[in-house]
């Protein structure tokens, strides 16, 4: 479990920390100085921690027996503009996905990146994460932004929702197969089916972690 | 799939179904391949996040200081006190040995 370390927009920033859970119950603190802890994932050989840092702008490494960081950021696929991120985001796992607002969703490994979506200018992807019985679909989170971090800026939002706009919305990607195309608009031009037949591939080696950037520190809209 | 959504984290695929946490509404919400969904949990905090036990029961990473697992009749209990470590909000969870189970599962 990690903990940011501050009660996000009430407070200044502090480093966060990560604590490991038994079965039985009993919680030890295991990493210290994470800028903002966000999402995570464990490899399936259960040897990883992969956490995202949001205002680090870096995806790191702990090797979970010794508990020692063994990478950070270059080599799994750093953002760059280390601490200037406000609202830097998300999240989670089989495939380390990178993209803004309008800026492309990716999956790679280790300096290997794939782009197989881009996302509608002012959405942003939020989480997403690979399922279905195969777990072959790409679920992903799409989020106007940042209004959906900004509880009353549109009009129209719902009292029922701690004031959150319900601007929110889920997509399926699905894989490469004739016929089937993304089943929300709230992701719009999908590259090619080959690619996201690609992504799949790649969950199926295993290692990866989604993370979303805010898109003042967007790279370009590239294919690397 | 859905749309109208207020905030959603931690999407985690279980049984045949997306699980996800929607921190505006307050509520864990399963949905099959078709749309079909269901709230199955509603929280009064945020933020929340969740993970699974391999054996399928859900860990809640709230209210603040503790975290919960809701048992397969749907009753919520505390699983860890956190207060020792940390009394701000904790934000994501995830347990190791599902993924190994799913690999093997799906013979990825």
């Amino acid at each position: 479990m990690n903990n940011i370390g501050f009660d996000f927009g009430d407070e200044e920033f502090v480093p966060g920390l990560i604590a490991l859970v038994r079965p039985d119950g009993s919680a030890q603190l295991v990493a210290e100085g994470l800028a903002f802890p966000n999402g995570m994932a464990v490899t399936p050989d259960n040897s990883t921690l992969i956490v995202a840092e949001s205002y680090g702008g870096a995806l790191t490494a702990y090797d979970i027996a010794y508990r020692r960081q063994s990478h950070r950021a270059s080599s799994l696929g750093r953002s760059g503009r280390r601490g200037t991120g406000r609202h830097l985001h998300r999240r989670r796992r089989c495939g380390l996905v990178r993209g803004g607002a309008g800026a492309p969703l990716r999956s790679g490994t280790r300096g290997r990146q794939r782009c197989y979506k881009r996302s509608r200018q002012n959405w942003a992807a939020l989480p997403a994460c690979l399922g279905g019985r195969r777990r072959n679909h790409l679920f992903v989170t799409a989020a106007a932004w940042p209004d959906a971090m900004t509880p009353g800026s549109r009009t129209g939002r719902d009292p029922g929702r701690r004031g959150f706009s319900p601007s929110c919305r889920l997509a399926r990607i699905a894989p490469a197969q004739p016929g089937i195309r993304p089943s929300s608009d709230s992701l719009s031009s999908c590259r090619t089916s080959s690619t996201v037949e690609s992504a799949a591939r790649q969950d199926q080696i295993g290692v990866l972690e989604f993370l979303v950037r805010h898109p003042s520190s967007a790279e370009p809209n590239t294919v690397q | 799939m859905l749309k109208d959504l207020a905030l959603v984290e931690s999407p985690r695929w279980h049984d045949d179904r997306l699980v996800f946490s929607d921190w505006g509404a307050g509520e864990i919400i399963a949905v099959d391949l078709n749309g079909q969904h269901e709230v199955i949990t509603q929280i009064d905090a945020m933020p929340f996040c969740l993970d699974r036990l391999p054996d399928g029961r859900l860990l809640i990473t709230s209210p603040v200081i503790r975290l919960l697992i809701r048992a397969h009749d749907g009753a919520l209990s505390t699983y860890a006190d956190l207060s020792g470590i940390s009394t701000k909000p904790w934000n994501d969870i995830v347990t190791d040995g599902t993924r190994q189970h799913l690999c093997e599962q799906h013979r990825l």
